[in-house]
Order: structure tokens, then sequence, then C-alpha cells
């Protein structure tokens, strides 16, 4: 089983280097973005389960751990993206942390070191070690996101910076793992029935909590920029709410990522509901992309045929090994 | 051990501790009420003779009562937590904390809400914070950060003084039974009749879980608008998007070393080793961790980022805050709240419970000063160079601060005599 | 004579209780005392889900009504530019109406509380049915007629 998601790290890689590639490669960039988030953020929402001894989380430990593999496919997508570098400006006047050898060296080591910590986990689940894996895994995620969130996303603003961004990304990783939580406890109560409703609760619950968790980090940024207006600081903001499309994928961005969630998973009834569970978690998902969009697309040029490439690519690799263990 | 010698052991034990108290009990009041009572007297002081006794001046005209004020509303947080986050996920090692966590909420609340009066100076015009007709027609400004402080913290204390009060109701009516005269009406107005049938404790789960569920937002959100005081401004150091989540994270770490703080003399000194447990105990200290691991994590994104931007404002004032007047202070800092809690990873320390102790009040020594450093080294230097100055603490401050520990303490102290310290009904509840 | 049975556990209460309501005793005619909420006794007596949660939502509904009517209603009346702030700002209101929202929220639910569970309770104040530990049921359904 661990081999066949292997086999699909390295048919994600070859199909990420054809489409880097293309002239357009650099638009690689937001796919990345959304799956290095859930995959790294699925097996760090296992990881914080066990540290918290959650109980709900159990059924759906071994499927969310089963994505480990893949988390070997972002040090070689993140290599091919680096052959269009140049797209980044301060390539032209490189500084002691922002140099392209520095950049590519560190983001490869970290996302290797969380593939290696990853596997180490998954691999010593149920065993005394478990426990500090799981810390030495979980550590290694929130450093991996901030870097991902101040190399790959905040660089292209220099030298604009929040420094809430490195934990937004976090956070949000988190958030999208939930949902495929939530996605992966609906499936399972259709196939086995009422039983198993309890994990589905628990899962909603905890999507609906970090909806309101989103929110707060999200309003954080926003409000400190907007109060203090310095032009410098808010053009961040400026270049993505002034026209459209951009203004229209960022109110989107705002109701998928908290109104539909909070609304739709407000009552108790629509927590055990698969449906419901199904149509916030796809939402949610479906914020974070448009996200990663709206971050992008205001400073890089972006092709969409190769975002949307490479997002199937992506979506096909891991259904692999979800699908292998969902079945069972 | 049978069901019936345990509920009546834990009431015996628990209620134990509001027995005719021994002098021991007398002199530390008594203390306690002395210390308070002096810090009135120096606001009094401070009222007769104008803010010139303390020591805010040009440039920094914030200064130790702002410290005080964010220092006791982050306390307060960590008691909400322990309530109403670690009820809604179902952490049974709760039990054993949430009673007095919440007394030392409420008591915490009430001593920060007195420092924005005191900073007034005028404190007679404090109602000018509240939005109410006026003959002047002038409504408050609700866009300021300092308007929404009012709304927050005293929304922050009505839900949790309602939250603490909805937890004792069962544990009054249980006392009922042990007390006679006029301590035994005391209880029954208190308890209002409760008498536990079915239909009560069904709106009475609801309740509590409602009243969780719209606690758990209060635990970000107030700390949140507390830390936006600071980052609606636009001064290096303070205008920075991580001040909320990080101050929440700081205001959790340093109630979490409070309520060690508190928990483990109490336990101690009123036998309630069996309910409070070395594993209990450990729980909080994994909070204690984790929170310190966040607050340093934001320490370290300042830096990083200020250095990285290359804005000129933003690394002086780094340079400031980390090598300038307050370096000792920062060093202490940096000491208490990001170091030594890195010791907690060793399991024995954990469980250690004389470390533990002397742990947590040097956590709450750095959060102190944390808070003190953030807020005088940003108005100490600031855009420009012929403004800055630095900021030394009067004694009317200094005898204010103290005070405000006076008047937790003795708050504290009568709570421990009029009420039971631990939930006897969660823990009858856990044990099942 | 009512029917009345005192546990010191709650085991042989909950099968009791299972053991009337199988009998088909109507839940509003037993009569229970607990000293705590023992697990599952909603579902065993067939009670429905407290309407608090209306109280709940109303409070928190008006809370966030009034956190944005106030301050826009106040900053029209006396419009003074702050800050260069524009008069009706939606994010600083956003933090005065989630402040009032859980603030109305929590007081109506305590309020509703203590409607639904007719407290404060005079008789119970002043003559307190004390049960100690124990879980009591009585059947009131008989000579009722």
């Amino acid at each position: 089983m661990i081999k066949l998601a292997y086999l699909a790290v390295l048919g994600a890689v070859v199909g990420t280097l054809l489409l880097g590639l293309l002239p357009a490669g650099a638009s690689l960039l937001p796919s990345l973005l959304f799956w290095v988030a859930l995959v790294q953020g699925a097996v760090a929402l296992a990881a914080a389960g066990e540290l918290t001894r959650a109980r709900w989380i159990l059924p759906l430990r071994p499927v969310l751990l089963g994505l480990h593999p893949l988390l070997l496919i972002f040090p070689f997508a993140f290599l091919v993206f680096s052959m269009r570098i140049s797209v980044y400006p301060w390539t032209e006047h490189p500084n002691a942390w922002l140099s392209p050898g520095f950049f590519i060296t560190r983001n490869v080591l970290l996302l290797l070191l969380t593939w290696a910590l990853g596997t180490l986990y998954a691999r010593a689940d149920g065993s005394a070690r478990s426990g500090k894996l799981a810390v030495l895994y979980v550590l290694a995620f929130v450093v991996t996101q901030s870097i991902i969130a101040f190399d790959w996303v905040m660089s292209f603003e220099y030298p604009w910076i929040s420094t809430l961004l490195g934990g937004y990304f976090f956070v949000e990783s988190l958030y999208v793992g939930i949902a495929l939580a939530g996605l992966l406890a609906a499936w399972r109560v259709r196939r086995r029935g009422d039983g198993s409703r309890v994990t589905l609760r628990d899962a909603a619950t905890l999507l609906f909590g970090f909806s309101l968790l989103w929110a707060g980090q999200f309003f954080a940024q926003y409000l400190v920029i907007w109060y203090g207006n310095i032009p410098e600081e808010a053009a961040f903001l400026v270049r993505r709410l002034s026209a459209s499309p951009l203004r229209q994928m960022s109110s989107m961005v705002l109701g998928c990522l908290f109104f539909v969630p909070f609304l739709v998973l407000l009552s108790r009834r629509t927590k055990s509901s698969p449906g419901a569970v199904t149509v916030a978690a796809v939402v949610v998902g479906a914020g974070v992309l448009v996200e990663r969009l709206v971050l992008l697309w205001p400073v890089m040029p972006l092709n969409f045929l190769v975002v949307a490439g490479e997002f199937v690519l992506l979506a096909a690799a891991c259904a692999v090994p979800l699908r292998r263990q969902a079945l069972v | 051990m049978s069901r019936r010698a345990f509920f009546e052991g834990v009431e015996r034990d628990v209620l134990a501790a509001m027995k005719r108290p021994r002098p021991s009990y007398w002199i530390a009041l008594t203390a306690a009420a002395l210390v308070f009572a002096c810090g009135l007297a120096l606001w009094g002081y401070q009222m007769v003779r104008g803010m010139g006794v303390a020591g805010i001046r040009h440039p920094v005209g914030w200064g130790v009562y702002i410290t005080d004020f964010v220092f006791w509303v982050g306390i307060a947080h960590s008691g909400t937590l322990i309530s109403a986050v670690l009820f809604l996920f179902r952490a049974g090692f709760r039990s054993s904390f949430n009673r007095f966590a919440e007394a030392m909420t409420v008591f915490a609340v009430m001593t920060a809400g007195l420092f924005p009066l005191i900073h007034l100076g005028r404190s007679w015009f404090f109602y000018w914070l509240f939005p109410y007709p006026s003959q002047r027609l002038l409504w408050v400004n609700f866009r300021s950060p300092l308007v929404w402080d009012v709304f927050a913290v005293s929304t922050y204390f009505t839900v949790s003084a309602v939250f603490f009060y909805v937890g004792l109701l069962p544990d009054l009516a249980l006392i009922r039974r042990h007390t006679r005269g006029i301590r035994q009406w005391f209880y029954r107005v208190l308890s209002l009749g409760w008498a536990g049938t079915a239909r009560q404790w069904n709106h009475y789960n609801q309740l509590y879980l409602f009243l969780a569920a719209l606690a758990t937002p209060l635990v970000v959100s107030v700390h949140s608008v507390v830390s936006w005081d600071f980052a609606m401004s636009m001064v290096p150091g303070w205008h920075t998007t991580i001040f909320a989540p990080y101050f929440v994270a700081g205001a959790i770490f340093s109630g979490t070393a409070m309520v060690l703080t508190l928990g483990i003399p109490m336990r101690r000194i009123l036998g309630l080793e069996k309910y409070i447990t070395k594993d209990h105990f450990e729980s909080l200290t994994k909070m204690l961790l984790v929170t310190s691991l966040i607050v340093t994590y934001a320490y370290i994104v300042e830096i990083a980022l200020a250095w990285y931007s290359g804005h000129k404002f933003e690394t002086a004032h780094f340079s400031y805050r980390l090598f300038g007047h307050y370096r000792g202070m920062y060093a202490i800092m940096v000491i208490c709240n990001c170091l030594l809690p890195l010791t907690l990873f060793v399991r024995k320390l954990r469980r250690n419970i004389p470390y533990l102790f002397v742990l947590s009040i040097l956590v709450n020594v750095g959060m102190w000063l944390e808070r003190f450093v953030i807020i005088v080294t940003a108005l100490a230097k600031e855009y420009d160079p012929y403004s800055w100055g630095t900021y030394t603490p009067s004694w009317v401050e200094i005898g204010i601060t103290a005070g405000s520990f006076g008047m937790f303490f003795t708050f504290f102290l009568l709570f421990t005599k009029l009420l039971p310290v631990l939930s006897i009904t969660e823990i009858k509840e856990r044990e099942e | 004579m009512i029917p009345r049975w005192e546990y010191e556990d709650p085991e042989p209460f909950v099968k009791k209780l299972k053991e009337l309501r199988e009998r088909g005793v109507p839940a509003d005619r037993i009569a229970v005392l607990m000293p705590y909420p023992v697990h599952g006794f909603e579902q065993i007596m067939g009670l429905k889900p407290s309407p608090l949660r209306f109280f709940t939502l109303g409070g928190a509904l008006t809370g966030l009504v009034l956190g944005f009517a106030f301050p826009i209603l106040t900053v029209r009346d006396w419009p003074l530019i702050t800050g260069g702030k524009p008069l009706i700002s939606i994010p600083p209101f956003v933090v005065i109406a989630f402040a009032l929202t859980i603030l109305l929220g929590a007081l109506a639910s305590f309020v509703g509380f203590l409607h639904l569970s007719r407290l404060p309770s005079v008789p119970g104040i002043q003559n307190p049915e004390e049960h100690g530990n124990r879980f009591v049921i009585e059947d009131h359904s008989e000579g009722v007629s």
C-alpha cells in the first residue's frame, strides 16, 4: 500500500516536471500552496489528535496518516518550481535572506524534514515513541508552514511584512486538514451507517470551531492593516480589494471560509448530517484554493491551465492512499 | 470504596476548607488586605495630588498601570479556557481546577478593570467611557480601541461571573445540608432553591453548554481587543498583525501559571491531593509548555521580520528593545518565558510539584516584564529623535501594583472560606 | 402513598427509571432528584431538548443587531471624523457587535434558564427537599383519576 503511494508520488513529480517545463511553469505555485497545506495539515491533525489524546479522531487517524508518503512530492515539486524563481522580483536584488540559492535550499530541506518526520511518526504509530515524534512533526510543520508563508508568498510583496502571515498559513493548513477529516467522516457514515455519527459530529464541531478561529485570524490581520492605513502596508489590501475580479474573489474567500461553514454547521442536526458536512468541507477547500489565487494573482502572472493541471495532478496523487485506506 | 463513601468523602474534604479558619489564614488575609488598602490609599493620594506623582510623562504616556491592566486581563483568560474550552473538549482533568480557576478569572478581571480608572487620573469621570445620551450630545468614539476595550472587558466580566455562578449552583445547594442558622439561609438564598430535578438538570446542561460555547470565543477575542489597543497605532513595535494571537497565547500562558501558583499551595494546605493529582498538574503544564512555544515563536517572528524588511524604524525599535535601556528586563523576560519552560519537555520536571510552583512564579514575573517591555520601549523611542526619553515607575505606581496583588489575594482568600474551592458536583460526575 | 425509590448508585437508579418508562408511566408523572446529571437520563425519560436555545439565539441576534445599530445611529447623530476613518466603518463596529452578541446571548440564556427551571423557587429556599447524595425516583402516576 505504501509502495503504491510512492508510485503516486513519482507520477505526481514527473507530471509536475512536465508542467514546470512549460513557459508558464511558475503557475505551479498556487496548486502547490494548496496541496502542501492540505497534506501537511492532515498529518498534523493526526499528530495533534494524539498529543491531546482526542478519542474522536481515532477511526480517522490511519487514513490521515496514510497521506504521509505524499509529503515527498513537495520538495521535488518545489525544485521544479524553482526553475522559474525569477518570477520573484527580489531575484534582481538579492540580499542575505532572499537569495536564490539560500531560498531554494532552506525550503527544500524543510520540506524534506517534514516528510522524514511525518514518515517516522506514521511508522511509529502506536509505539512508545509516537508521542515524541508527534511533537517533532508538529514543530517542523509549524516552522515549514511559516517559512512557506514568508518565503513563497510574502516575498512577492517585499519589503511588505505581516508578522501574522506564518501563523495564518498554519492555521489554514490545519483548517483544510480538518475539512478533509470531515469528508472522511461523512464518507464513513455513508459506508458504515449510524455508528460512526459520533466521529462525524466531532469532526463537524471542530470544523465549525476552526471557521471561527480562521475568521479571527483573518480579521486580526485585516483590521490592523485597515486601521493603520499606512500606504506601503495597505497597498497589499488595496491591490486585492479595489477591482474585479479580485474583489469578488476576496469576498468569496470570506464567505467560503467563514460564513458558509459557520451558518451550515451551527445547528446540532447538520453537524450529524453527512451531506451538510460534505458541503461545508468542500466549500472550505474551495475557499483556501481561491485564497491562494487571491494572494498570488496580483503579483505574478498566472496561467490557469497550468494551475488547474497541477491541481488535478496532485488531487489524483492524494486520492491513491485515501482510496485504499477509506475502503478498509 | 463505595460510591456513597466517595461522595461523602468529596463533600467532607472540600467543605472542610470552609470551616473556622486557623490563625495562619487570618494572618494571610490581614496581610493581603493591608497591601490592598495601601494600594487604595495611594490611589486616593494620586487623585488628590494629580497624575504627576506617577512616573508617566512625555514620551512614555502609558506605563505600569497599563502593564498591570494587560497583565490582569491576561491572567483571567486561563480560567475561562479551563472552564469553557476544556469543557467543550471533554477533558476530564478540568474538574480539578475549574472552580478556583473561574474564581481567579472573576477576581482578575475585577482587578484589571480598576486600572483604566486609575490611569484616567480624574477617575470620577469614568462614566464618560460608556455610551449614554448626554446633554453635551457627545457619543463615545466607537472607532477607538479604547471603547472596544470597554465593551470587551465588561462583556468578559459579566459572562465570567454568570458562568461562575451557574457552575456554583448545584454545589451551593449541597452546602445547605452541611450548614446551620444564618449561614444556611445565606446558601439557601444563593442556591435559589435548586432541587436537582430532571427538568432542572435538563435546562442546566443546555445552559452550561451554551455558556461554554459563548465564553470560548471570548477567550480569543477579549485579549485580542486588548492587544489592539497597541496594534491600532502606528508606533513601530506595536503596529504588527501578530499581536492578537500572540497576546492571547501569552494570556493563557500567564493564566495557567497563576492557576499553578494558586493551586499548588491550596492543594497542600487544604489536603486535596486525592482530587488534584500529579497527572492533572501534568496536563496543565503541557498547556504551559505549548503556550510558551507560541510566545517564543512570536518573539522570533517579530524580530526576524523586522530585520527582513529592512524598515529603518522597525529595526531601530528592536535594537532598542534587545540592547537598549531596558535590555536587562528583556533578558529576564526571555529567560522566564522562553528558556525556562523548555525544561517542561522533561517528564520528571513536569511532575515535580515544587519545581512547578517556582517556575509558575517566574513565568508570571516574565510575563509582567514582557508587557512592560512592549509598552515602554515602543513609546520611549518612536520616530522622532527629539522626543526620545525613558520611563521609571514611581513609588506610587509600584505601590498601586502591589495593591492590585493584595486585592486579588484578598478576594481569593475570602473565596476559599465562603465557597467550595473544587467543583464537588463535577468531581462526583467525573467518577462515573 | 406515592411509590418512592432511593438509590446510592446511579446504575440501579437508571434501571428502575427504564423499568418505569417501559411500563408506560409518562415522564411528567415521574419526579426525579439527582445529585448530578446522570449520563443519558434525558433519553431515558424522553425529555425534549430544552427550549433554552431559543433564548440564546434571541439574545445573540439582538446583540448582533444592537452592536451595529448603536454605533451607526450614534455616529449619524453626531458625525465626528476621527483618525480619518469613514463615519460608518464596519471593521471597528464588528468588534462592538461581537462583544454585544456574546453578552446578550449569555444573559438571555441565563434568564431563560431561570424562567424554564422556575428558579428562584421560594418553597425551595424556605423548605428545601434534601435527598443527600441519593438518586430519588417518585412515581406520581397512581391515584390521579
